[in-house]
């Protein structure tokens, strides 16, 4: 059946995450490129109308089985976007805003049909599709680039675990200008030596320090420069477990907090507050505290958090490849990279 | 119509309907102006407009939603002076989108309600400020989802509207307690989130709604408790109050206060204050879920 | 009288006794007595670890009459030292009756408890072996090369290793052996480090004996301050240990007019009081206090490892209150999960999590309690470090945060950051970590660009406090100074 195979690569893409064949971010972003393209120019269907029904399909099945993997649903509504505005243009029709202006001069039609077969809608989308793929490909270089307009010399920046944007970021950077780097190790799991080691190797002064060092240390930063999981819509954050408390003591000594996040991280999605198990997910306790320890661990609980929720009033600037935008701007960056009614699907 | 027959109408519309804003009932006798006019010319509805306008803010009600959601009709009127030959032809044209918006209008509630709704979970302490219909009719829908959750409600001097708000939400079967409201202090720390309604959004991004809610988000802020304002799209208006002075006194004090004494407002006690966006958290519009940044980009897409 | 009593340990093994006397010193001192000499035996300190790095003195043939007793000790452990081995690792037997064991024993029983509750080193009589077991590269202070030291806190690097015998030429053993326990960590926390402090004081005291023409008290603070020179090389003094000692030395001045036979007791008196008086029943009057605080129902939050909480905790769940823990833990030293040893030994329902988790645990907890260094003048309150981070969480959640200190900690010294006056660790402690499969690569990393920072304590500031819980009332953290006012 059409539809089965339609999800047969979105639910191969779901099973390779889950295993953690692909865990980086910028993977799953091109992983999710390539299967767009390939329902795009070799799938089965006649009009807009039927393309956008099968993305849904499987934006719904990749949000129903990992709900908090962000990067895979939004590119897809992004191409959701794309595929709309692609119509619009084809067509005479204009789809219903929401302003004085095109409720009088509109049409009395509340529906866009959609439906409606165009020739070359295809080719369009594909060449769209490819630019996009050269976006996404150089988007890292792209915010790497934009390092010297954010570090002066002698800085003294403080970095979190461990982040590809954030280390090309830095070693950019680098190559012009001094500065020290401190890296906070990020408990549990400790990445955060071997993106200080990688720093040191290219002629960075790095220190490693431990978690419960970051208020102590933070004094003395100039500025924090960390990569996140997803960017929610307020402006908000879903990072690393620990930077929620780096953040608190960054504003604490009106440290400024950076983040470099690609446009694929913008989630349309609000956190309330009571969402927090929804929210977050946990990880295997054993990274906490070892089976080891023995009989003890019958009596204690022990958590381990995957996620932070980072409030966007502690976020000072988002960096991505086209630039910096204030929390309080995330609203129109999600308005240009998204349609309104495919935020909830 | 003259300005009695307005006033008249406004009155009755409004004692008919409880259920819905004053701005819609003041838009509502707007049409009925245009539908009434006898005369042939554009201009002269436009005046005529004008004088209702004029006539409905003698009224006692709050002059703040009347204000921007008969801004946003005129202007929608002045969009539709299109080429159209004969007058005739221009009124139903305008009776018609008239109508439409009013639809729109009608529908907005419930595209709130589906939003904030799902911000409700179960078990939640809610705190909320004298009677909005808006909060009242998502509270009663959340309830019917079946959530359970606890509400605070202030009694909201001068014209004590929060009791009926409890009243209403108590008959519904939502366990609702009335607060004084020099204890909102005292009950922030146990309550969740803030959930009030607006008479009317700023461009700022900052709310002007009945007296007492600056207080209470000043409070929720110190107290880090979320401040989220449920309101309707056609509240919002080009104004850009500075601080609690820069509000125009027609807004504060209702119309025959005002009458009494031009210049001396200190011994009155003004009806709504102004809250500034550094305090809120979310807006909650038929629009979408808004950050306060975000109102002054739906203002300028609204007016265009 | 010989042989030593227990060791199932392995040969390196040994008993060691409070004092950290040998019989063969003990026997020493009555020999001094009575003008004779003993053979000596195969017993060994534990300080002979890194003694034996240094070359022996060269044993004097003098006439023990004319030796004062401290002479008479390093002769004989110099002439240990030619005959023994060149074995670095050490073993100590020590015989000692079982009554002075005993009494020795109560003394040192906060510091042996430290070392007996870590569950990866082998059971409590096994514990002494662990002390001199290490080899000797651990006992003696790592030395971090030039290039491989932070600037910011170039000042704290301690260049003095104890591997040169002048330097504990003059150390009554008691102190030899607590050096090496604090600087092994073996003794942690504040309470733990005065109270051993305080009993090797009183070893000190009893065997004291006054050389002719040279006045008591004047000699013992002379040997005193020999002995605390030396702790400070092997770890920089704790505030409480020198509060305790200020205070001995104002009581040693006092006791100078009394007659000779009755100074030393009266000067053990005073010790046992202060330690009763300051830290136990401080302690009891906190637990009450805190006591009052604790709802049914509370989910009580705290930071690594204080004995003053535990107690606190314990006393509460005694009398029968129903409340959850959640130990927060931070690396490297992890003391959170001997924390949490203690309280689930307790019976307290207990959750753990690391650093990085704090504000997800946050948001249920009620109440935040932690245990402090010290407490300073301008009101900031020196703690391990990463209280100051929990703190802020803390407040950021709008949760109190009570701190319980005893009023002998209290410092007149003012700080504002944590650089200028701390600690620091050995940077390798934090390569390691046994929740990893696979080894960091700071190990295997020799860029002299990278650096580890260590650092021991932290500089809470008190906007982020709610109260200070002390034995004379719970007061505002910017209270500090009155009651160094007022205290005696």
């Amino acid at each position: 059946m059409p539809e089965n195979e339609n999800l047969t690569d979105v639910i191969k893409l779901i099973s390779d995450i889950r295993h953690g064949k692909v865990f980086n971010s910028y993977e799953i972003a091109l992983r999710t490129e390539q299967l767009l393209e390939k329902l795009i120019s070799e799938g089965q269907w006649n009009n807009a109308r039927e393309l956008m029904q099968q993305i849904k399909d499987k934006i719904r099945q990749v949000s129903q089985s990992l709900p908090l993997e962000a990067t895979a649903t939004n590119i897809m509504r992004h191409i959701l976007k794309v595929i709309r505005e692609e119509f619009d243009l084809g067509s005479e029709k204009k789809a219903e805003g929401q302003s004085l202006h095109q409720i009088v001069t509109g049409d009395q039609s509340d529906e866009l049909d959609y439906s409606e077969s165009h020739g070359n809608l295809r080719n369009r989308l594909l060449d769209h599709l490819t630019e996009y793929k050269v976006e996404l490909e150089t988007s890292t270089e792209n915010i790497a680039a934009q390092a010297l307009e954010h570090i002066h010399t002698n800085e003294i920046i403080l970095t979190v675990g461990i982040s590809n944007t954030v280390e090309k970021f830095l070693k950019h950077a680098a190559k012009q200008r001094k500065f020290q780097v401190i890296v906070v190790e990020a408990a549990p799991l400790y990445r955060g030596h071997k993106m200080a080691a990688s720093l040191a190797n290219s002629n960075i002064q790095t220190t490693v320090i431990p978690d419960s060092g970051v208020f102590a240390m933070m004094s003395r930063v100039n500025k924090v420069i960390i990569g996140t999981h997803s960017v929610m819509a307020d402006g908000g954050l879903r990072a690393a477990s620990g930077v929620h408390a780096i953040a608190l003591a960054a504003k604490h000594y009106s440290v400024p907090v950076m983040v470099l996040s690609h446009m694929y991280k913008l989630t349309p999605t609000y956190v309330c507050s009571h969402e927090k198990d929804t929210f977050n997910m946990c990880a295997s306790p054993a990274n906490v505290i070892p089976y080891s320890t023995g009989p003890l661990l019958n009596k204690i609980t022990v958590y381990n958090p995957i996620f932070d929720y980072v409030p966007p009033e502690l976020v000072t600037l988002f960096i991505s490849h086209q630039g910096g935008n204030a929390p309080s701007y995330v609203y129109r960056l999600l308005s240009e990279l998204y349609h309104p009614d495919d935020y909830e699907l | 119509m003259d300005k009695q027959e307005v006033k008249a109408f406004f009155d009755k519309t409004i004692a008919e309907n409880e259920d819905l804003s004053v701005g819609v009932v003041a838009i509502m006798t707007l049409m009925k102006i245009i539908e009434k006019y006898q005369d042939n010319t554009v201009q002269g509805l436009d005046e005529n407009l004008k004088l209702g306008i004029l006539a409905i803010k003698t009224s006692d009600y709050p002059v703040t939603a009347i204000n921007s959601g008969c801004e946003l009709f005129m202007r929608f009127i002045t969009l539709a002076k299109l080429d159209y030959n004969s007058f005739e032809q221009c009124r139903n044209v305008m009776l018609e989108r008239g109508n439409i918006f009013l639809n729109r209008l009608k529908q907005c509630r419930a595209k709130i309600v589906k939003l904030a709704t799902k911000f409700i979970a179960d078990g939640s302490k809610v705190l909320t400020h004298s009677r909005s219909r808006v909060v009242l009719q998502t509270l009663i829908e959340a309830s019917r989802q079946g959530k359970q959750f606890e509400i605070y409600v202030t009694k909201s001097a001068p014209d004590n509207s929060g009791d009926v708000m409890c009243k209403n939400l108590t008959s519904v079967g939502i366990p609702c307690t009335l607060i004084l409201d020099s204890a909102i202090g005292y009950v922030m720390e146990q309550v969740d989130f803030v959930m009030v309604g607006a008479e009317g959004v700023v461009e700022s991004g900052g709310i002007v709604n009945k007296v007492g809610s600056y207080t209470m988000a000043v409070c929720a802020k110190e107290m880090k408790k979320p401040f989220y304002v449920l309101t309707e799209s056609f509240k919002f208006s080009r104004l850009f109050p500075l601080n609690q002075g820069d509000l125009p006194p027609e807004y504060k004090y209702s119309a025959s206060a005002r009458q009494l004494d031009e210049r001396d407002f200190k011994k009155i006690h003004p009806l709504v204050d102004y809250t500034p966006p550094f305090y809120i958290t979310l807006l909650f519009t038929d629009l979408g879920i808004l950050t306060p940044s975000a109102v002054s980009d739906e203002l300028i897409k609204l007016y265009l | 009288m010989d042989k030593g009593k227990q060791t199932n340990a392995p040969s390196k093994g040994g008993k060691v006794d409070g004092d950290g006397l040998t019989k063969k010193e003990r026997r020493a001192l009555k020999v001094q007595e009575k003008n004779k000499q003993h053979p000596p035996d195969n017993k060994k300190d534990s300080q002979n670890a890194p003694a034996m790095k240094t070359e022996p003195a060269k044993p004097a043939n003098v006439p023990p009459g004319q030796l004062s007793e401290k002479e008479l000790r390093r002769l004989e452990w110099e002439k240990k030292l030619a005959e023994q081995k060149p074995k670095p690792e050490k073993s100590e037997n020590d015989n000692i009756s079982k009554a002075e064991l005993k009494a020795r024993r109560r003394e040192q029983q906060e510091a042996q408890r430290l070392a007996k509750q870590q569950q990866q080193k082998p059971p409590e009589k096994a514990a002494e072996v662990k002390k001199a077991a290490p080899s000797p590269k651990k006992v003696e202070k790592k030395k971090v090369s030039d290039s491989r030291r932070l600037q910011i806190v170039s000042h704290l690097y301690s260049d003095a290793s104890f591997s040169n015998a002048s330097v504990y030429k003059n150390v009554h053993p008691a102190f030899v052996r607590l050096g090496v326990q604090y600087s092994t960590k073996k003794i942690l926390g504040s309470n733990a480090r005065a109270r051993a402090l305080l009993a090797a004081v009183k070893c000190l005291i009893n065997d004291l004996q006054t050389p002719p023409k040279q006045e008591f008290c004047r000699y013992l603070e002379t040997v005193l301050q020999t002995c605390m020179d030396y702790l400070q090389l092997c770890r920089p003094l704790a505030v409480s240990m020198t509060n305790a000692l200020r205070h001995f030395k104002t009581k040693l001045h006092q006791v100078e007019c009394l007659e000779d036979n009755v100074k030393k007791e009266k000067l053990l008196e005073e010790i046992e009081t202060y330690v009763a008086e300051e830290i136990d029943k401080a302690g009891e009057a906190i637990s009450l206090k805190v006591n009052e605080k604790i709802s049914n129902g509370d989910v009580i939050l705290t930071y690594g490892c204080s004995s003053l909480v535990t107690k606190i905790l314990k006393d509460a769940h005694l009398a029968g209150k129903q409340f959850k823990v959640v130990v927060i833990d931070g690396r490297p030293l992890l003391e959170g999960r001997t924390m949490l040893q203690r309280l689930v030994q307790i019976g307290i329902n207990c959750t753990y999590v690391q650093m990085n988790a704090v504000s997800y645990v946050m948001n249920q907890a009620t109440k935040l309690l932690l245990g402090a260094h010290a407490l300073l003048t301008n009101g900031y309150v020196m703690s391990r470090i990463g209280t100051a981070q929990v703190a802020l969480v803390a407040q950021a959640f709008s949760k109190p945060v009570l701190v319980c200190c005893e009023t002998y900690k209290f410092s007149e010294q003012v700080l504002t950051d944590s650089f200028v006056y701390n600690e620091l660790g050995d940077p390798e402690m934090l390569f390691t970590a046994n929740t990893l499969d696979e080894s960091s690569p700071l190990v295997t990393s020799k860029n002299d660009n990278l650096q580890i920072l260590n650092l021991l304590y932290d500089v809470t500031p008190p906007d982020l406090i709610t109260a200070v819980v002390t034995e004379l009332a719970i007061l505002p953290c910017t209270s500090a100074p009155v009651v160094l006012r007022i205290k005696p």
